[in-house]
């Protein structure tokens, strides 16, 4: 079996931010300006 | 009731800081709660609060106290949390597309969730939602010389942790670092 080199710290902190979901500032305007 | 006014000084104020706030509220909601939901909850608590907090160097480090009270509120609520590490590696997995990586990212998460509370956040707040040292010092209400010491320990407890520090360890010694980190 192939044995892999395990990811370094940098290459997982890099893999996280793959994981930031797509929030817009149009949304966020959206839920001021509809929040009361 | 917020007037129109404050909610376009409001907006006016978060904008250069949406990116880096979405980064935080990811990183610290990333198997806990949905991390929208985190966001929207922790700008409208500053919105209502606009007001009254006059001195607006203030309403960052506000909103990320805001942010944290309500990760912690919602991992109480969480009754097993066995359970929440299994539904986290399927999220990572079904994300990242690769069982491997998401291992790992797993591994990096529990790892962060390790550390101690100040470092942890100075290390998400700096390294990975992208404040500068002055925001992340002025946000834990500590000087930047505390705040970058604790963003260098918290990397190096990391790497240890993740057995990168080139070290060389026994397989039992790696093993046991794995397990501490894994159950």
């Amino acid at each position: 079996m192939k044995n892999k080199t395990p990811l370094t710290l940098s290459e997982r902190l890099a893999d996280l931010l793959k994981l930031v979901p797509e929030i817009t500032f149009e949304q966020v305007i959206s839920w001021v300006f509809e929040a009361e | 009731m917020v007037s129109t006014a404050s909610k376009t000084a409001f907006l006016a104020w978060y904008q250069p800081y949406h990116q880096r706030l979405l980064r935080y509220c990811s990183s610290r909601a990333f198997g806990v709660m949905d991390a929208e939901d985190l966001m929207q909850e922790a700008i409208l608590a500053t919105l209502a609060n606009w007001d009254n907090i006059k001195d607006h160097s203030k309403l960052l480090a506000y909103m990320m106290g805001v942010v944290n009270n309500l990760v912690r509120n919602h991992r109480r609520r969480i009754p097993f949390k066995g359970k929440l590490d299994e539904e986290r590696l399927a999220q990572l997995e079904s994300k990242l597309g690769d069982a491997e990586k998401a291992l790992e990212v797993n591994i990096l998460l529990k790892a962060i969730g390790q550390l101690p509370k100040e470092q942890a956040e100075a290390l998400q707040l700096f390294t990975i939602s992208g404040f500068s040292i002055r925001e992340t010092a002025l946000i834990q209400g500590v000087s930047e010389g505390a705040a970058k010491t604790r963003i260098s320990r918290a990397r190096k407890t990391l790497r240890r942790l993740l057995a990168e520090d080139g070290q060389r360890m026994s397989i039992a010694q790696r093993l046991q670092i794995y397990a501490s980190i894994l159950l």
